[in-house]
């Protein structure tokens, strides 16, 4: 391995680390508290709320993400939603051979849908952030 | 894409023979092929690199010279012979170098008194003899090449009186227009009349006319040079803005020429035989008001004698302007593609990069490798790729398979450092695949199957801000910018990294601004050869 692929690669999963372990409460509350990671998944599904652009629709409407008002989309900080997001995370995850997460961020997309994600869940490049109903039932995972 | 350190599962064949000498400083040509195993070769000679190759591409049409097959004969001395050079049923003509080399053998009688040469005989060129019976001078066993009606040389007679009414020259050159339409277009080596002279001198003939003249017909070599003239620009790739509504259609001039343009003063014969123009995406929906290109518009008029043959287009989308047309009797195409100019969704101004043609065609291609549409997705493979260019050439060189190794959802490679470049080369641009389609579910390996944004992820976000804050990069002045290719459009990352680089700035499959594969001939692309 040369230098430059180990720099390149620990500054990595330095990040990672950090945007996980950095993050994650001592209490093990099941919101994690807010965060570049919460803020930048709040913002991510905040644009493709309003993108136009047609292979953002694509993906917005893959995901049973309807247009709505962008103020409707907002991160949860109820731990009796974050409870059962993290259940659903990692029922849903299960197939990722990940190490089940104990706390979660949840985005709440208008009156219809969750969007779940933990930082440090990520397969290959991708984050996977199921997308499921008021019962907790996935509609889509997103990778992003 | 995550840059990730090689681990001990990579599968690579290495080169079964090391042959370390002296450490070198390594060179961008090298680079390519040693990049996996950038630790290990610093100190082996450049020579135990993986082979490079460049992956076919149009060869550049101005080395596409092609001419007709040159003639020639053996013209005899017998009067009015003619010898057949050949058939150019080419109304414009053909523009030839011909030759009329060595002499014939004139004796004369001394009982003669037209011919006038000391000693009674002597060689005669392709001239021939200018005769004088009387007062009546008549020109005599010259040479010729009659095609098109004319003759040439024209005025084959050497001189009047007094003389000398011939000459020996070695041999006669220069350049002529052959063939036409009809009888004029063979091209034939044609021996003038014999003497006004009596046959018989006393016991014998006058005159003895004896040898031959070789004649040689050489076509010229041409080739066709078509561009496209646009707001400035003259070549063969034209970038338009896009294709709207409001401004449905952009007249482009493309110019049929020959080249060279002409010889001797001549021009170089040429005729428009055909023009075609195929859309970048022949399923893309013409608008309702401006409707589709119309290659009727082109004529393919008989040209001569002019140099050039304009097609005034009205372009209502991306595509190729072919042209086929006969230059110097042979038939060439040529091509001029059109393309629609993509800008910086962050500064609207024009994408210096994403506008060359060698990386747009580089970034299909990156598509192609990437098997992106394969319904076993553990078949795809991203795909990684990097821009330079030699700032003092301007040459700019696409490095395409740049990973090490990659699965569908991830890649290992390293990026390259000033180091390992020579000063006056920079890296432009870094450019990955998402072998994806924009919403489509797909798993990675035995994971949880996903519906993957194609815009760049979060992890190269990270990647791309890792590497542009590398220290050496810095010092180097190197930003370089960019670019998630998906299976249906290109995101550009911006200087931020901030969510603006999920807009996507082109849609190139599809549409009327859908890319063209063509090159350009302004850079290359070159593969690393596994």
């Amino acid at each position: 391995m040369s230098l430059v692929a180990k720099g390149v690669g620990l500054s990595v999963l330095a990040w990672i680390a950090a945007a996980s372990l950095g993050a994650k409460p001592t209490d093990t509350s099941p919101c994690f508290p807010a965060s570049d990671a919460s803020a930048g998944m709040l913002a991510r599904y905040q644009f493709v709320d309003t993108a136009t652009d047609k292979l953002q629709t694509a993906w917005r409407q893959s995901l049973g993400l309807p247009v709505i008002a962008v103020s409707q989309i907002t991160l949860v900080s109820d731990s009796t939603v974050c409870r059962r997001g993290v259940t659903a995370f990692n029922s849903i995850l299960a197939d990722d051979s990940l190490a089940p997460s104990v706390s979660v961020n949840v985005v709440r997309y208008g009156s219809t849908r969750y969007i779940i994600g933990d930082p440090a869940h990520v397969v290959g490049e991708w984050k996977h952030e199921p997308v499921v109903d008021t019962a907790f039932v996935e509609i889509a995972t997103a990778g992003r | 894409m995550l840059t990730k350190p090689i681990g001990n599962d990579r599968k690579i064949t290495w080169p079964t023979r090391w042959d370390c000498v002296r450490p070198r400083r390594l060179r961008s040509s090298a680079l390519l092929g040693i990049l996996p195993m950038l630790l290990f070769v610093v100190g082996c000679t450049e020579t135990l690199a993986p082979r490079i190759h460049r992956l076919p591409m149009p060869a550049p049409k101005a080395h596409q010279m092609a001419a007709l097959s040159p003639a020639d004969t053996d013209l005899s001395s017998a009067a009015s012979t003619h010898a057949g050079l050949g058939t150019y049923p080419f109304p414009e003509g053909v523009l030839a170098g011909v030759q009329i080399a060595g002499v014939i053998h004139v004796w004369n009688s001394s009982q003669a008194s037209c011919i006038h040469m000391p000693g009674n005989e002597d060689d005669v060129d392709y001239g021939g003899v200018n005769e004088f019976c009387g007062t009546n001078a008549h020109c005599v066993w010259g040479a010729t090449i009659n095609s098109r009606g004319v003759s040439t040389p024209a005025q084959a007679c050497p001189s009047t009186p007094p003389g000398p009414y011939y000459s020996k020259r070695s041999a006669w050159v220069d350049t002529i227009l052959v063939g036409g339409s009809g009888a004029q277009a063979l091209a034939e080596a044609v021996r003038g009349p014999s003497s006004l002279e009596s046959n018989v001198c006393g016991s014998g003939p006058c005159h003895i006319v004896s040898g031959s003249q070789h004649v040689t017909l050489s076509p010229l070599a041409g080739d066709l040079d078509v561009r496209g003239f646009y707001s400035g620009q003259a070549g063969r790739t034209v970038v338009v803005p896009p294709f709207t509504h409001t401004i449905g259609y952009y007249s482009i001039a493309f110019r049929d020429s020959a080249t060279p343009r002409a010889a001797r003063n001549t021009a170089m014969p040429f005729q428009a035989i055909s023009w075609a123009w195929h859309k970048a995406d022949p399923a893309a929906v013409a608008d309702p008001f401006w409707h589709s290109t119309d290659i009727a518009q082109c004529p393919t008029r008989l040209t001569a004698p002019l140099t050039s043959n304009t097609c005034n287009l009205d372009v209502k989308e991306s595509g190729v302007l072919t042209s086929v047309t006969r230059v110097n009797g042979v038939s060439h195409t040529d091509s001029v593609c059109v393309q629609c100019s993509v800008t910086d969704p962050q500064g609207a101004i024009p994408d210096s990069i994403l506008n060359l043609q060698v990386v747009r065609t580089a970034m299909m291609q990156l598509a192609d490798s990437t098997n992106g549409h394969d319904p076993n997705p553990n078949l795809r493979r991203e795909q990684v790729a990097v821009v330079i260019r030699d700032n003092s050439t301007g040459q700019v060189t696409v490095y395409t398979q740049l990973q090490d190794s990659s699965k569908q959802c991830l890649s290992w490679w390293r990026p390259i450092t000033p180091a390992e470049l020579s000063n006056t080369e920079i890296v432009l641009a870094y450019i990955h695949t998402h072998p994806i389609v924009a919403g489509e579910r797909i798993r990675c390996d035995a994971t949880h199957s996903t519906n993957r944004n194609p815009a760049p992820s979060d992890s190269d976000i990270v990647a791309r801000n890792n590497v542009n804050s590398r220290a050496d990069y810095i010092a180097a002045g190197w930003a370089p910018d960019w670019y998630v290719v998906s299976m249906d459009g290109v995101f550009k990352m911006d200087a931020t990294n901030s969510r603006r680089s999920q807009n996507s700035v082109a849609e190139w499959y599809h549409g009327l601004c859908a890319w063209v594969r063509s090159d350009d001939h302004n850079g290359q692309i070159i593969r690393r050869n596994w």
